[in-house]
Parts: structure tokens; sequence; C-alpha cells
């Protein structure tokens, strides 16, 4: 065959051009972003039924669940990847602050499409829109732990999907009791024992206490259920009634005030969010005990791994009852009158899933609601993460948070018992707030 | 080293000295160092522009910014002013004012840390919400308090820690006034850092777009910074928070910490906090658009480049090949292959170069050709010339020396018997030998002219004309002008030679009556034209066909004429007589071509 004699000078030629056009090309190409880490499972199928029309998903987080782990941007990066039309915009705000900003967002008509909280008293203030009718079209529901499905229904309405679970557990120092020589509390632990040992724990000179307090209301609450005792009773149907100073708050706030008074913990700062100085204090080891949660146990292994962390289950009262705890959940929710409903219910269907269920617990400390959450050995099989798996069945729903002025109003009594008031005069004080509420509560609803 | 290095470099060298390298070497090459210089030059000037641009417009950005934060933040103190104005708190009753606050709870939900009322003596007699810690702390001597007490107007207060807590808050004061104009307190609204609602007012200015900004307060701590972990942090050994620190109002500058990228920041002060608000971007945003169009720039320019180098090395190609081809078929002419010819090249200069080498190489050919047929002529006349003097001697010479000697046996006998005859013999014998001697003269004057040296040059150009004149009844005459006294023996061998050729010729084929020979001897040539009016001929362009015309002479007057560095014509037409002039230059050095020694037989 003839060539060319310039046929190779030009495919010498072509070559190198081709070739600088393809590394032009190759630098041009945009990189993927990879989907989050530690991702063991897969993200719900995509919806077809999810608008083609470009459209911003304004999402408002707890900030603790964002502040230290980029596991939420990276899941609504891969979201935003799913459905190339939507862009996720995050805001996270301190939890305490989130109902009032809603609130306001409400007010002036422009809420966020997808918030996080306590869907259960969202609902219950008429921040939050129904999601029956998604739910159905899901029917995963049985995937969900029962306790945590009940906090996103309000009236027999489903208004969220569970993100996370909760509940209070008693988390103590080793050193603390070896040192003092006192066995470490376990299942059978008594408040008597906790009093005690509290006493023992507490120096004199004031460097270190048996234990620490808060005065949130939600803490407080899972002392007074161990003891038998509630805050509000009653369902939709009979109707509410809060029973704030009924003898067995009043005796284990009179029981849990007595030990700060007495001296084995330092009084609680009755700053928002004070719940987390006891956590700070016993990291400094200025306090051998405090209730704490799983993201406390969590958040205290991650910055000191050596810790001579011990976990039970809160102490029994001294009838003898089994420990209650409190149930904590946070749900993802949609504000009424959000206004891409569909998206976000598709959100909450991503960030729930098993595919970031487990880095949430791996990397924030943050149990997934999920069924499967008790069973999976990898958290079964924890010994720190026994005491709280194992009082989640037992774990009393709190639910005053959906009345925030009676809530305010129990706050106020247990500060008040903390600093000097006579608890059975503080819940009593409560009490009639609570009713006067009610009272007013019902007469709006008569006109 | 291998052997095969040298051949290596060799190779490379040739390939480096090759024209289509050097043609891309000296044009490619400064091509684009001269563009690689343009677009550093244009990208340093864009890069000078952009840096007092981004500065100008971030400091801007800081100042816009500031304002509409400071507007913000005066919403703060509005709230309170509004709560302090109402009668009840003005009365400074701390129960009526604590009622007076939780009804008014809604107005300062900003307030994460709440609001409390210090009252005269800076203690504090009402909060809300209800914290009995801080009730009845004394609080006399923080500055917040001192400030408005002391200005009777709204103070911001820095960073400080809660007592008890040691959480880092911020405090917004407004005095307590009654109706009557004393002071009654101060009714503080408190942030904490970390809820971060400041921030809140810094996202809505959605300078953040841009890339962050971050709030400081009076002493370089962070108030809010898009990083949560630098929340509190102590900035005040950063450059912007330097300044601001030291009491500029606002201004901008480029920053490069320590292993981060560059940062283009702006700072203003917020007028109603006293805080400093920073605004940063790195600069690699600033320049990105530039980068993004100049992508397609440098692209183009890579392109241009390969394009050029494309189109130049394939006109180099088309250059360099023709003369490659020249170059081979020249080198197979000088093995004597006459028969090859380049292929015309579409380049007009090269086309003209191809068709010169192919004539030259013809016309070579013809020559050699000539030669051949020269060479063969002068063999065979040289031949016919050796069997002539043959025959001569044969017939005359040898005949004579038999007949002497037959002569000389006859005078020896006759000397005994009859010696008057054998003197007659002996006379006999002389006339015979004188004969002879003529004879061998005759044939010796015929192989060299002896007139020239005998004579001279004039009288032998002279001696040849008469010759002609005398065997060919053709009138020749002859013009000599000029001396020839200094004439070197070649060159006047070289002019006889001429001469008695072009007269042969003459005799030969001009058939002419009449014939003129100049002879002029100038100063530094020396020109010789022989006329006839003969026949003539047709002159053919190359003088190489003359030995194919069989003007075999004329041939060798050219040779001998070059010979001597020296130029030859022949004007001729048919019918129209012949002319022949030859030029050569006087004073040439005969040593130049081997003739210092005259010709001989």
């Amino acid at each position: 065959m003839t060539r060319h004699p310039y046929s190779s000078f030009f495919r010498g030629q072509a070559a190198t051009l081709l070739l600088i056009i393809f590394l032009f090309l190759a630098g041009c190409a945009q990189k993927r972003i990879a989907p989050a880490k530690d991702a063991p499972g897969d993200a719900p199928p995509l919806n077809p039924a999810i608008t083609s029309d470009s459209i911003t998903l304004d999402v408002w987080l707890d900030l603790d669940f964002v502040a230290t782990d980029p596991l939420f941007q990276e899941m609504a990066s891969d979201f935003e990847r799913a459905y190339p039309n939507v862009d996720v915009n995050i805001q996270a705000y301190v939890r305490e602050t989130m109902p009032g900003k809603l609130r306001a967002a409400l007010q002036v008509g422009d809420p966020p499409d997808l918030v996080q909280g306590h869907a259960l008293a969202m609902a219950a203030q008429g921040y939050a829109e129904p999601l029956n009718d998604l739910w159905a079209e899901w029917g995963a529901e049985a995937e969900f732990m029962s306790q945590a499905m009940d906090e996103v229904v309000w009236d027999g309405v489903k208004y969220g999907v569970p993100l996370d679970i909760y509940t209070l557990v008693l988390i103590y120092n080793k050193a603390h009791f070896e040192e003092a020589d006192l066995p470490y509390p376990d299942a059978g632990y008594t408040w008597r024992q906790l009093a005690d040992d509290a006493a023992t724990l507490t120096r004199a000179d004031g460097s270190r206490y048996g234990l620490g307090f808060t005065v949130e209301p939600w803490y407080v609450f899972a002392w007074l259920a161990e003891a038998g005792g509630d805050v509000m009773t009653g369902d939709s149907f009979i109707g509410y009634r809060f029973t704030l100073d009924n003898t067995n708050n009043v005796e284990a706030l009179r029981f849990l005030t007595s030990m700060a008074r007495d001296g084995y913990g330092p009084l609680p700062t009755s700053r928002p969010r004070d719940y987390e100085d006891p956590r700070k204090l016993f990291l400094d080891d200025k306090i051998s005990m405090f209730f704490g949660t799983p993201w406390d146990i969590h958040y205290i292994q991650s910055l000191s791994p050596d810790f001579p962390l011990g976990v039970t289950e809160l102490p029994e009262t001294p009838a003898g009852a089994g420990a209650a705890s409190a149930l904590g959940s946070t749900a993802l929710f949609v504000p009424r009158g959000a206004r891409h409903r569909q998206i976000a219910f598709e959100f909450m269907k991503w960030a729930t899933s098993d595919r970031y269920a487990l880095p949430m617990a791996r990397r924030l400390g943050r149990y997934p609601a999920r069924a499967w959450l008790q069973t999976t050995p990898h958290f079964a099989g924890n010994p720190l993460l026994k005491p709280f798996l194992f009082q989640l069945d037992a774990a009393r729903p709190y639910r005053l948070d959906a009345f925030p002025e009676v809530e305010r109003a129990f706050a106020d009594a247990i500060k008040g018992a903390f600093y000097g008031a006579d608890p059975a005069d503080a819940l009593r004080m409560a009490q009639e707030h609570a009713d006067q509420y009610m009272q007013q509560a019902a007469g709006v609803g008569q006109q | 080293m291998s052997d095969a290095s040298p051949s290596f470099w060799t190779s490379l060298s040739d390939r480096w000295a090759s024209l289509r390298v050097q043609a891309l070497l000296f044009t490619i090459l400064p091509l684009a160092i001269m563009l690689a210089l343009a677009v550093g030059s244009i990208f340093y000037a864009y890069q000078q522009v952009a840096e007092k641009l981004a500065l100008s417009r971030n400091e801007e950005l800081a100042r816009v910014s500031a304002d509409r934060l400071s507007e913000n933040m005066a919403n703060f103190v509005r709230v309170l002013t509004t709560l302090s104005n109402l009668d009840v708190v003005r009365g400074g009753d701390p129960t009526l004012q604590k009622n007076a606050l939780t009804q008014a709870r809604d107005l300062f939900i900003d307030f994460d840390g709440g609001v409390i009322i210090l009252n005269t003596d800076g203690i504090v007699t009402v909060t809300e919400p209800f914290r009995p810690d801080l009730q009845g702390q004394d609080f006399s001597t923080r500055p917040y308090f001192q400030n408005t007490r002391a200005l009777r107007s709204f103070t911001f207060s820095d960073i400080i820690q809660e007592p008890g807590s040691d959480e880092d808050i911020i405090v917004v004061t407004v005095p307590v006034i009654s109706r009557e104009g004393e002071f009654q307190g101060v009714l503080a609204g408190r942030f904490y850092v970390r809820f971060q609602r400041i921030g809140e007012e810094i996202q809505k200015l959605q300078v953040g777009d841009v890339g962050e900004a971050y709030l400081i307060d009076r002493n370089g701590s962070v108030i809010y910074h898009p990083d949560y972990s630098l929340i509190s942090a102590d900035f005040s050994q950063r450059g912007s928070v330097f300044n601001l620190m030291r009491g500029e109002y606002d201004g901008a500058l480029i920053i490069q910490d320590l292993g981060k990228a560059r940062q283009v920041v702006g700072y203003a002060i917020v007028d109603v906090t006293g805080w400093g608000l920073v605004i940063q971007e790195p600069w690699a945003d600033v320049v990105a658009p530039a980068r993004i169009s100049l992508r397609p720039i440098i692209l183009a320019l890579i392109l241009g480049v390969v394009l050029v180098a494309v189109i130049v090395s394939w006109g180099a190609q088309r250059v360099v090949r023709p003369i490659a081809e020249l170059a081979a078929r020249a080198r197979l002419v000088a093995t004597g292959n006459y028969e090859v010819q380049v292929t015309p090249s579409p380049i007009r200069e090269l086309r003209d170069l191809g068709s010169d080498f192919n004539r030259m190489v013809e016309q070579i050919a013809r020559y050699q050709a000539g030669l051949r047929q020269y060479v063969a002529a002068i063999t065979q006349t040289q031949e016919e010339e050796r069997k002539r003097i043959a025959r001569d001697l044969h017939d005359d010479t040898v005949q004579s020396l038999i007949a002497i000697g037959q002569r000389t046996e006859l005078a020896r006998e006759a000397i005994s018997e009859d010696p008057e005859d054998a003197k007659d013999q002996l006379r006999e014998l002389r006339k015979m030998v004188t004969l002879s001697i003529d004879s061998v003269r005759q044939t010796s004057r015929d192989l060299r002219p002896t007139v020239l040296e005998d004579l001279g040059m004039v009288p032998a150009l002279q001696y040849l004309a008469n010759d002609l004149a005398q065997k060919d009844t053709v009138d020749v005459s002859l013009n000599v002008e000029g001396g020839t006294e200094d004439l070197s023996p070649a060159m006047e061998v070289a002019v006889y030679r001429i001469v008695q050729e072009a007269l042969i010729n003459i005799r030969k084929h001009a058939r002419a009556s009449h014939a003129q020979v100049d002879a002029q001897f100038l100063a530094d040539q020396i020109v010789v034209t022989v006329q006839d009016d003969g026949i003539g001929f047709a002159v053919p362009e190359d003088t190489a066909e003359l030995v194919n015309m069989g003007g075999l002479g004329l041939m060798g007057v050219k040779e001998r004429v070059q010979l001597f560095g020296g130029r030859m014509s022949v004007d001729s037409m048919p019918g129209q007589g012949t002319t022949v002039r030859v030029m050569l230059p006087r004073n040439l050095p005969p040593s130049q071509f081997g003739l210092d020694e005259p010709e001989t037989g």
C-alpha cells in the first residue's frame, strides 16, 4: 500500500492536537462528589413524582447535628445529585431557639421547607403539616421504633419522620468510685445509694462533687417519671390535664433538689442549655456522676477515649419501681404552609435512611429511630449503650413542650426549687399557672 | 558508553541542523515565548487591577454591610428602649417590672439569654426568663452598666463571661429613666455567643456569598464566625482586626497566612455597637472569573501555537522535500548519472531551481557527449597524424636513408676502384642527406611551430596568413596592434594555435575568398578576431554542439581559450560568413593552468 509522504506527519500532529484537547477537557471535567463516608445502606429510590422545576429546599437543622460533622451536608449533596433540580440550603440553629424562629417565620408567611425538632410539640402548637398521606404512600412505618413514631403523632395524625431517639442514663466516673472504694452503680442502683454515694464522693473543699444537676425540664421529668410522677395526662379525645404538683412529683423534686442543697453537687446555673454543664464538669473531673444521654457518652469518648467511663440505668425509686427515664426524640417535619412539602418529605426519607443512620450514630452519637437499632450487634453489644437500649422500652414520652407556657412555669418551679423554694410550693404555683392557661385556652376554644 | 552513542549524537545533531527543526525553532519558539510573555503580562496587569478593584470592592462591601448590620443591631436597642419606656418598668418596682417583662416576652424573643433589670446600684432585680442564679448578683462594675449609667445611652458590650456558667455572652443595655428624668437602672438584653443570634443578622446581609464574614468585638474576640469552632476565638493578631482595634474605621488588605490561600479582606466598624465586621474571600475566587475567561484564551493560544507549528512544519516540509530531492539527484549526477530529473515544486523559486538543475544536467550530459566525440576525434586525428608521420618517415626518410645507405655502399666500393666515381657518389650522397634533412625538418615543422620560436609572434601570424593564401588562394590580411614582447611562451603558442585553428577552419569549411585576421595585444587582454566571407553556418546555442557539427577546430579553440580563462564567441549565419572572436587575459599567471612550459613537439 502506498503511503502518502505526509501521512505520518499529519498523524503525529493530529495526535498532539487530540492530546491537548483531551487534557483540556479532562481538566474542565467536574469532580464527582463521593457519597457520605461510612454509608452502609442505599438511599431511597428516586421518586419520579418529584417536580422538575428548580427549587431551593430550605432546611433548618439542630446546630448540634451539624456543628461538628459534615454528615448532613454530605447527605444534602447526595440528595442534590440525585435530584439536580433541587438546591438544599441548610441553616443550623440552637435547638432551644428553633420554635421561636419558626413561629416568627410562620407569622411573616415565609416558613422553611423542613425543620428538625420535636414534631409532636410543634404539631400541638399548629406549626406542622400533616403527613399521613405521604406516610401511607411510603409505607415504612414499621421500620421505625414505635416509641419514636409516637413522638411524631399528635391527635392521631403523623406530622414528621423520626430521625433519632434517646433517653437518660446514669453516667459515672469509675475511677472516682474506685478511689472512694465504692462499688460501681448497676441496674439495681437506688435513689438512696445514689444520694449516699454522692455524699461520699463529694469533697469538703468543693473541688469535687458527687452529682451534677440541671434545671432542664426534660431531664427533671425523667427523675419525676422514675418516681411514678407525671406532668400531664389525658389525650386529645378526653382532653389533657396537667399534674405538675402531684405528690410523686413533689417528693421526687424534693429529693433531687435536696441533694443539691445538701451540697452533693453544684447548683445548676439555670441558664439555657445548662444540661451541658454537668458533662463539662464531669470531663473536668469536678463531678462523679450525672444524668446524661447517649450523645454525651459519644462526646466524652470522642474527647477523651481513655476516660474511665461507666454507664448504667437510672437508679430505682424508693418504692423499687423499675427505671422509667424520659424518652427523647427529634424528627423532621414540614412547617405549616411550606412550599415544597413533597420534596421535603423525600428529603426526610433520605435523611432517615439506613445510608445515613449508621454514620449518624458513629460520627455524631445520635442514634437512629430505626427498629433495628436495639438488635444490631454493633449497638446491642456495646456495654456502654446497653443501659440506653434497655431504658428505651421503659422511657416515658415528654409532651409538656407541646404547651410552652406550662413548660415555662414548670421550668421556673424547678429553678425555684433548686434555689431555695419549697418544691411543693413551686410546683403548686406552676400547676396554678397551668390551670390558668388551660382555662384561657378553653375560653379561646369556646369563643 | 555504548558504541551507539556517537551515532546517536550525530543523528541528533543532524536532526537539529535540519531546515525543518531550524524553521520550527526560529518561528515557533519566539512565537510561543512572545505569546507567553503577552499572556503573562496581561494576567499580571489584570491581577494588579483586580487587586485594586477587589480591595476597593471589599472595603466598600464591608462598610455597606457594617452600616446595614448597624441598622439591624439598632433594632435590638429599639426593643429594649420600648420596654424601658413602659411606666411599670420606669416605676422601679421589681415585681411589676417582672410582670411587665413576662407579658412582653414575645417582644424580646431575640435575646436568647433573656432580659434582666439592674437597679441603680447594678444589682440584678429582675430576670426573664427566671434566672435564680442571676438574681441579686452585683454587676455594678461591669462596663456596660457603668457606661449606660454615665452616658444615659445604650451600650453594646464586648464578649464577657456569664458568672457561674462561664458562657460567653453579649449584653445590650439601655438606661431606665423615670418620668422625672432620674436614672432608675439598666435594662439589659443578653445574647449567648454560641447561639449565634447576632450571626443571623450577618447571614441576613448575605455577604457570605462572596466569602466569609465575621464579627469581632472591641477586644478582637469573635462574636460570630461561619466556622462554629472559631466563635469566641481571639483574632486580635489578625491584620484586619488589628487595624480595627487601633481605630481604623474601614479598610481592606490582602493577606496570606502560612499554608493558607491568599485572602482579600475588607473591614469596617459597626457604628452602633463599636464592633468590627470583617469580610474576606479567597483571592482565587476574585480572579476565578478571569481564570475561567482566560482558559479559552490560553486554549486558543495553545491551539494557535500548535496550528502555527503544524503549518510551519508543513511549509518547511514543502521546502525541504524538494531541496532534499535536489540534493539526492545532485549526488546521482556526481556519480555520473545524467538521466536524473527533479520533480517540479509548487514553490516558484524551487521550481526554477529544479528547472535550472534539470537544464544543467542536460547540458552536462550534452557536454559529456561532445567531449567524448571530441576525444574520439582527437584520438583519430592523432592516429592519422601518426600514420602520416609513419608514412612520411617510411616514404621519405627511410627511403632516403636506404638510398643513402646504398649510395654509401657504392661509394665505398668505388673508393678503391674508381675514386672519381666515389667522389661523385659522395657528392650525390651529400645531396641525398641534404634532402633528407629538409624532409625531416618539414616533418618537424609540421609538428611544432618552429616559426614561432624562430621568428616571433607577429611574423608567425603572418606566416600562417601567407600559408593559407598560398595553399588555398584565399586572400588573407593580417592586422596586428600592440606589442607582444612580454607575452609568455604559453600565451604565444595559444594565440598562434588559435589563429592557426581558425584559419584551418576557413580552409576546410568556409569556402571563403577573403579572410581577415586582427590581433590586438592590449594592456590587459588580447583580442583575436578571425573573420571570413565564407558560407557561414547556424551557430548552436551550446558550443558543445560544434563537435557534433564537425567544428572540432572551434571546439579546440574554445577549450584552449577556457584553459586560459578567456572567452570565445562565434558569430555566423548561413551565407553571411563567420567571425570568431577570442579574448584572453594578458597577464593571467600561466602556472595556474600548469602551462609554465611552452608547447613543444
